[in-house]
């Protein structure tokens, strides 16, 4: 079981650091017209988000994937996860025009229908991670030692 | 150490690497390059000081609604801006973005680009969703006068699919992501709103820097 849990705060963290690094690494306008796609928050919200977004995804990835503060990264990342399978289902539902869910910087395209399963299946792995606190292999357990 | 300054230290230690990385790493890409692309596929004053670059797709109905606000812009500074069209066809998202390209590449040949540009995104919402758009595209070439065995030879010929594909990776070079992408004197805007937003903003700041005296017409 520790070693599932491993596995899943891994992949966890990482999804997140990949998605917040490939943000990052692109001009801030390219995930500031997503947020603008999805229509759902104006000038100057949008940029407040469209910069913000990527860096607490990049550090609560890294967190996650260290085993540092698991379960503070974990909450944090839950929180994410809710607003962004909300927003999808919104998008869906309001038939926004997006046929790519933005979520991933340049790196991998994922229709919104797409992400919405994805961050379901992150949401569960997410709540996991807060109810279990796995210590295996995480800076939590060096530093309560 | 107590437990709290462990963490604290802890987490510092991971973070300033971590921003620093970013940093380091964003520079080093550094910012969205100029590089021209010499091409029929411009309008506007040929010394403009102000070059604007439009990536888009045919197909992509964000790059229609996204002509209102980049033609107000060319009718308010039209004589310092010069606007380039480039592909940036989504070819998984879009099924006939690639072969609109190719025939609107092959009016650029015969001088007319605009014209093919213009009427296939004006009518992109009954071609974008026919089940063959090839003789619609054929029948705009028709009714624009191309010549016909040229557009066929250029539309066969191998360097066309080529020049787009080069323009797309000349796209994903400056970090474009999403249609229609938009620089201007190399500051990047994405979609529609942002130009409208921020473009004037944006042409009349390169302006200022070019010490040129905005000619602005409202």
């Amino acid at each position: 079981m520790p070693f599932i849990l491993l596995v899943l705060r891994l992949f966890l963290g990482g999804v997140f650091v990949y998605a917040g690094w490939g943000k990052l690494m692109a001009p801030i306008e390219n995930f500031v017209a997503v947020i603008e796609a999805y229509q759902f928050l104006k000038p100057p919200f949008t940029w407040l988000v469209g910069n913000i977004v990527p860096w607490l995804e990049l550090i609560f990835g890294m967190f996650l994937t260290l085993g540092f503060l698991t379960r503070t990264s974990a909450a944090s990342l839950t929180v994410f996860l809710l607003v962004f399978i909300l927003l999808l289902l919104r998008s869906i539902l309001l038939h926004l025009p997006i046929s790519e869910c933005g979520c991933f910087g340049a790196g991998i395209t994922l229709a919104p229908w797409q992400a919405l399963i994805l961050d379901a299946g992150l949401l569960i792995i997410s709540l996991i991670m807060i109810w279990s606190r796995p210590r295996l292999l995480s800076l939590d357990e060096k530093l309560h030692k | 150490m107590s437990i709290g300054k462990r963490y604290i230290f802890t987490g510092t230690a991971l973070v300033v690497p971590l921003v620093a990385l970013v940093i380091v790493v964003r520079l080093m890409h550094g910012a969205p390059s100029q590089e021209h692309f010499e091409n029929l596929k411009i309008k506007g004053p040929h010394h403009a000081p102000i070059h604007m670059i439009v990536y888009s797709d045919f197909q992509c109905p964000a790059c229609q609604s996204a002509l209102v606000p980049i033609e107000e812009l060319r009718s308010q500074f039209s004589d310092v801006l010069q606007i380039e069209f480039r592909h940036f066809p989504l070819e998984r998202a879009h099924r006939w973005t690639v072969i609109a390209a190719s025939f609107a590449e092959c009016a650029a040949e015969q001088g007319k680009f605009w014209e093919f540009h213009d009427r296939m995104f004006s009518e992109q919402p009954m071609w974008s969703k026919s089940e063959d758009a090839l003789p619609v595209f054929a029948n705009y070439a028709q009714e624009l006068n191309l010549n016909r065995q040229a557009l066929e030879q250029c539309l066969e010929n191998p360097k066309t699919l080529t020049k787009i594909r080069s323009e797309r990776a000349m796209g994903e070079k400056q970090n474009v992501q999403s249609t229609p992408t938009i620089f201007i004197n190399g500051h990047p805007l994405v979609g529609g709103l942002q130009l409208k937003m921020q473009g004037r903003e944006v042409v009349l700041e390169e302006l200022k820097k070019l010490g040129v005296k905005p000619a602005a017409k409202n």
